[in-house]
């Protein structure tokens, strides 16, 4: 069962980083730069809770504003860039990010443990090992998924509320034509930015969480691949509707674990399915106008119960 | 200091290369193929293990790899950027699946994570040049670099095929007025740029006497880094660009430890992006997506 759990845990986590992909593929704005801001997010909290003693939720929190500051660092010069250059931008920020993360030492020795393992905090290359919170504090894997889809949750809700406020038009206009968004007055670079620093937090809190339930991180966790299968969640899921993400992490991060056969090929199912998606259904497995048809069909019968019923 | 320099435009000649390989697909074809490094990786791979197999000498593999790397981009860029056309973020999606896909089938591979062997015949030959020592076979890869490059400008903007495919590029309906077949263009120019890729990646699998199969995602990323320091105007721009990241590379190494050498091309492309709008308001260097 405990098995299951983790499974429940990594897909909640997935589903996070799909979502900090899709905050800024709202814009229009594709970005390859988000497992930077989520080995960000696992190295802040992780560091946290190992070495400043700080509580789960504290960590979480703080690695998600790091996380945001991160991808402001990367996000305010470069959103302004036209075509291609802001996906180079990230792709660049993101390697950068995998070497510092490798490279990086500090902390302090354990009183215990064997001999070439006595260093508490990130030690570069060897990584960074027993983040241990959830063991010291007897949380099960069981509750740990709690944890997770709780926050998966709270954002689900946040994005469900956006998408039904003017910022998504706003945003999806900017998507569709800068040139006209900026026309009626849109202040463009500013939406952006803020679309990518939610981005950006979604990922940090997402990496922590990884953290905590993997107990042993390096650097090189944090390659290019991550934000690649990220961006597939979203591609194959769907990029024009909020639950097009979810879909998308939920499907192919438990479909692999249930179909035992393909696991081995989940990469490779990946990819034969982008191509695949781009191909015949470029929109994704749940488009706008599949939510739309759903939306007034659910009102319509919600009309007609009340009315039979008076009747 | 000065070797460790020379050292670097060895790299150069290398990112020069690479460099040509991804001006001819983002600048000359405007496409966004993010499968070009995995597709090079596959191809000298699968070359070198071939040849492997079949006890052929070393320059076989250059032979094996243009065999399997040809085809196998033309296949790609059908797939990209011919059945998917109707947005190029849906084509660059595409490729990204495709360098997905390619790559783990190499990593689960009979040779499954293992690099391949290659003979590099030329690996003890040195030549000493004020107390330098200089090795042949990073001096020739440095010459093959600035040959291709040339012949390529030559070709690019003195041909009638070279015109033809900067046309056929720009506008598909100019060239068809113009009687230019605009698939056949195409086919023309993703074969060059896949040529090119694959002379970088066995000359650099050479000189390693290997090669890794992390080899596609690097070639991705520093030919990303070299076009956006050279930009997709001039080939002589690129060249330059990557025989400067080759020395940055080398030297900032040696400043600030080898562990970091990589940050230093990163740093040198965040920067340059993010004074790109500043610097060229109105350029738009990589074809607005196009």
């Amino acid at each position: 069962m405990s098995y299951w759990f983790t499974i429940a845990a990594l897909t909640g986590i997935n589903v996070l980083l799909a979502y900090s992909v899709y905050a800024s593929f709202m814009s229009g704005q594709v970005s390859i730069g988000q497992v930077a801001f989520f080995g960000v997010g696992a190295y802040v909290g992780a560091s946290l809770t190992v070495l400043g003693g700080f509580d789960l939720v504290s960590a979480v929190v703080v690695a998600g504003f790091a996380g945001a500051a991160a991808s402001l660092f990367v996000g305010v010069p470069t959103l302004r860039l036209k075509g291609y250059h802001f996906t180079i931008a990230t792709v660049a920020f993101a390697e950068a990010m995998r070497v510092v993360l490798h490279n990086l030492k500090f902390g302090r020795p354990r009183s215990s443990g064997n001999v070439g393992d006595q260093w508490l905090g990130p030690d570069g290359a060897t990584g960074f090992r027993h983040i241990s919170y959830l063991n010291d504090h007897s949380i099960s894997s069981g509750e740990y998924a709690v944890i997770v889809w709780l926050i998966v949750l709270v954002v689900v809700v946040g994005f469900f509320l956006v998408e039904r406020s003017r910022i998504a038009r706003v945003l999806r206009t900017i998507e569709e034509d800068e040139v006209v968004a900026r026309s009626i007055g849109v202040p463009v670079a500013r939406y952006k930015v803020a679309a990518f620093a939610c981005g950006g937090f979604i990922a940090g809190i997402s990496g922590a969480l990884y953290a905590h339930l993997l107990t042993f991180i390096s650097g090189n966790d944090f390659i290019i691949h991550l934000s690649t299968i990220a961006l597939a969640y979203v591609v194959i899921g769907g990029g024009q509707t909020m639950w097009g993400p979810l879909l998308g992490a939920v499907v192919f991060t438990v479909l692999p674990e249930t179909l035992r056969p393909i696991r081995d090929f989940r990469i490779e199912l990946f990819g034969l399915l982008i191509i695949l998606v781009m191909l015949f259904r470029p929109t994704g497995m749940i488009s706008a106008a599949m939510v739309r048809k759903w939306t007034v069909a659910l009102t319509a019968k919600a009309r007609v119960k009340p009315l039979k019923q008076a009747l | 200091m000065l070797l460790t320099a020379v050292e670097g435009l060895a790299y150069g000649g290398l990112y020069a290369l690479l460099g040509l390989g991804f001006f001819l697909t983002y600048g000359v074809l405007r496409r966004v193929d993010l499968a070009y490094g995995t597709v090079v990786m596959t191809s000298v791979y699968l070359g070198a293990m071939i040849a492997g197999g079949l006890g052929l000498t070393w320059y076989a593999v250059l032979a094996l790899t243009l065999v399997v790397g040809i085809p196998l981009s033309l296949l790609v860029a059908w797939l990209a950027f011919v059945l998917v056309r109707h947005d190029a973020r849906f084509s660059m999606a595409a490729t990204l699946g495709i360098w997905m896909a390619l790559e783990e089938l190499m990593l689960q591979s009979p040779g499954r994570g293992r690099g391949q062997a290659l003979v590099n015949p030329l690996q003890d030959l040195s030549w000493w040049a004020w107390d330098l020592q200089i090795r042949i076979d990073h001096l020739m890869i440095l010459g093959l670099g600035v040959a291709i490059a040339w012949f390529l400008a030559r070709f690019l903007t003195r041909s009638r095929a070279g015109l033809a495919i900067r046309v056929s590029a720009y506008d598909a309906s100019v060239a068809a007025l113009l009687g230019i077949s605009h698939a056949r263009m195409m086919v023309l120019a993703t074969a060059i740029a896949s040529a090119v890729g694959c002379i970088a990646g066995w000359s650099f699998a050479t000189a390693q006497s290997g090669i890794d199969l992390h080899f596609g995602m690097w070639a991705t990323v520093k030919g990303l880094v070299i076009l956006v320091l050279g930009g997709t105007q001039s080939i002589a721009l690129i060249v330059i660009a990557a025989l400067g990241l080759g020395v940055a590379e080398r030297v900032g190494s040696e400043m600030i430890g080898s562990g970091y050498r990589d940050l230093v091309g990163y740093s040198l492309i965040l920067t340059l992006l993010a004074a790109e709008p500043f610097l060229r308001s109105n350029q738009a260097r990589l074809g607005d997506g196009r």
